[in-house]
């Protein structure tokens, strides 16, 4: 069936990028000077490996993707400036660019499903779709909880 | 506030310290007899013996100005008794061995010895706090109109962290803030180092934003000064223009002769007010300002929600909103900022300030919504530092040592004196004043003492006293209750006939600037036994 085929290499695909997601929060957690940053860095890591498992569970029954809930989109990563990578960014910012991160994850698999005539393969992205939302999030609440300080 | 009113009333443990809530903030003090029916424990900790103590499990009476002793006296039985949330210090602080060494100086007996409760005590509100699955603390002026006042502040959130108490429902380090919008204020900017939203205005790359969105050069990257150094540096001008907006500062700032001599020095001096006060004599220039009522605009209280005020009286003939006074000045001055109504400011404001920029006079009309709150899809956020969470990352516990007021006791000024606010009366007064039935209710100000200290002095309730410090003398009647702890007397500054800040002592918190209003030493003569009892004295003072 080409459609099953393709939902593999789709699945195959993003497991992969969050393999590359984990990489990437492990090598900028190891640069950073801040001991909360790192530690930041290196859950958001683990996060990564979580999905990625999760994604492999999709491998076995891709209706998994589809029982996700729908997260709320409070917006806040699409407001919010991506912040420069440095060696010393603050917590707010290492929170920051995460959501970017997966604001940016979350519209590649968005516009996917929108350039897609095939009905089954957009759905499938406008789940994974959905699951970068929830990702997002969840760092967009832990990023207004510290982002705004009240500082004089 | 860390958290929210509400939730204060699911507290199980209610730590109130500095704060005369049920006369300050009488709303707040609901939800806190709220949780005292529910069976919450309420610690009052106060010199005074505030009406929220016959609410209150607790009263802890410590002495005027000894609240860093006895606060980490407290910390230290916690760490003693193995009562510290280690598991949140591992976690979510950077220097928890610090603090368990720091407050070793603080043994309860040491305590005890400067803020004069039982060590016995001590360790009974220790065992409370330590035990209980969360607790709240709120505190107001009583910890910040100290010389102290920021490491007081300090101090209790090291109390706080220790006992882990922080981003979690009903718990927190809660100031129930000194004026129904000083949080909007400072929210918007009213202070000199900070834009709105506490963008610093050192920060190149902020002023090149503000200057982008308003399309101006040049504007100063430099912090301006605090209200104390502005008055101070009008004597050798370094302030020659002072322009107050609803701040009747003769009656409001401390050791009143002095901050005369200052407003005297100035070169020009403006006020804008909705009556004549004890500071409109002494202006170049007075703009009528709309009152409560009149305004239309925002409020933003303590638990950082941003509340619509909505004009429901025609303003009289002249009036005109302070916004539009501060817009033909900048006319005048070459700047036209092109407002149309209260809204317009809010919208400028909004687009330039992140944690306010989901809350547009739609979403408030009928509830307001708590910062941050930075999308229009954001529903604000109730309690800050969920899970432990700080800006900085971890929470640093610092250091802080006890040292006594400005001004202490002798034998020429035996009595310290605290000032703060009735339930009847609001500030100076300048708008509970021109209420005939308000003042029906509290006319006079009354110098409140304790029996003890009235009795060696055979002073009565309602007999004529003078009160009197190193800075000036007031006349009042005497009223003697147990409501003054022994040594203390207590006053507020609303009546301009009998004015505290005549007395107090413009001593400041060297980073606030905030005057010590809660401690200045005074000597009470009876001048005139009583003509009329004032017998229902209690009940009028009783929320």
């Amino acid at each position: 069936m080409p459609t099953s085929i393709n939902i593999k290499a789709i699945l195959d695909a993003a497991v992969q990028r969050e393999d590359e997601a984990h990489a990437f929060y492990l090598r900028i957690s190891k640069g950073q000077s801040n001991a909360t940053v790192k530690q930041t860095f290196a859950e958001l890591a683990a996060d990564e490996l979580s999905h990625k498992e999760f994604l492999q569970a999709c491998l076995r029954d891709p209706a998994l993707l589809s029982k996700m809930p729908t997260p709320k989109d409070y917006k806040v990563a699409e407001a919010t400036e991506e912040p420069a990578f440095s060696i010393a960014m603050k917590p707010a910012e290492a929170l920051a660019l995460a959501m970017k991160k997966e604001e940016g994850a979350a519209r590649f698999y968005r516009n996917l499903a929108e350039s897609t005539s095939d009905p089954v393969l957009a759905t499938m992205f406008t789940n994974l779709a959905r699951m970068e939302l929830g990702h997002k999030t969840r760092i967009e609440t832990l990023f207004v909880n510290i982002g705004y300080p009240e500082v004089f | 506030m860390t958290n929210s009113i509400q939730e204060l009333q699911d507290a199980s443990v209610i730590f109130v310290v500095g704060s005369n809530m049920t006369e300050a903030h009488p709303v707040i003090s609901y939800y806190v007899k709220r949780a005292a029916i529910n069976g919450a424990t309420v610690i009052v900790n106060d010199p005074r013996r505030t009406d929220l103590c016959r609410w209150a499990t607790h009263h802890v009476q410590i002495k005027v100005g000894s609240d860093i002793a006895y606060i980490n006296g407290l910390i230290n039985e916690i760490f003693k008794n193995g009562w510290a949330d280690e598991e949140f210090l591992k976690a979510h602080t950077e220097n928890p061995d610090d603090i368990r060494k720091w407050v070793e100086a603080y043994p309860v007996e040491r305590a005890s010895e400067i803020c004069g409760v039982p060590a016995a005590r001590i360790k009974e509100i220790a065992r409370l706090l330590g035990t209980a699955k969360s607790a709240s603390v709120c505190y107001t002026l009583g910890i910040t109109e100290h010389i102290c006042g920021t490491d007081n502040v300090k101090t209790l959130a090291n109390l706080q962290m220790v006992l882990g108490n922080l981003g979690k429902y009903a718990t927190g380090l809660n100031p129930l803030r000194g004026q129904n919008n000083v949080q909007g204020a400072c929210d918007m900017g009213a202070l000199p180092n900070v834009f709105h939203n506490y963008q610093s205005v050192t920060d190149a790359k902020i002023v090149e934003k503000m200057e982008k969105s308003w399309g101006v050069n040049g504007l100063s990257n430099r912090p301006g000064y605090k209200m104390p150094t502005m008055l101070r540096k009008a004597r050798d001008g370094g302030t020659k223009v002072l322009y107050c907006i609803g701040d009747n500062t003769v009656q409001t700032e401390p050791n009143m002769a002095h901050t005369i001599k200052e407003i005297e020095a100035l070169e020009f001096f403006i006020v804008c007010d909705i009556f004549p006060t004890l500071t409109t004599p002494y202006a170049d220039v007075i703009f009528p300002d709309y009152a409560w009522g009149e305004e239309e605009g925002t409020f933003s209280n303590t638990e950082r929600r941003v509340q619509r005020v909505r004009g429901a009286l025609t303003p009289p003939e002249g009036c005109r909103p302070s916004w539009w006074v501060l817009q033909e000045l900048g006319k005048r001055l070459g700047y036209d900022l092109g407002f149309t109504s209260a809204q317009a400011v809010w919208e400028d404001m909004r687009r330039s300030a992140t944690s306010y920029a989901g809350i547009t006079y739609d979403r408030i009309q009928n509830v307001g919504l708590q910062w941050p709150c930075p999308t229009l899809e954001h529903p604000g956020t109730g309690f800050l530092h969920r899970d432990g969470n700080f800006s900085r990352g971890k929470g640093l516990f610092c250091k802080t040592d006890w040292v006594p007021p400005a001004e202490v006791t002798d034998a020429t000024y035996p009595l310290i004196l605290s000032t703060g606010r009735r339930l009847w009366h609001y500030h100076s007064g300048t708008q509970t004043r021109n209420s005939v039935g308000l003042e029906r209710l509290f006319s006079e100000e009354l110098l409140e003492m304790n029996p003890e200290d009235a009795a060696r002095l055979r002073i009565q309730s309602g007999d004529l006293v003078k009160a009197k410090s190193r800075r000036g003398e007031i006349t009042l009647r005497a009223w003697v209750t147990e409501r003054a702890g022994p040594g203390m007397c207590w006053m507020a500054f609303h009546f301009e006939e009998a004015c505290g800040n005549v007395l107090t002592n413009d001593a400041f918190d060297p980073v606030t600037e905030t005057a010590e209003y809660k401690a200045c030493a005074i000597r009470v003569e009876k001048i005139k036994d009583r003509e009329t009892p004032i017998e229902d004295l209690h009940r009028q003072a009783r929320p």
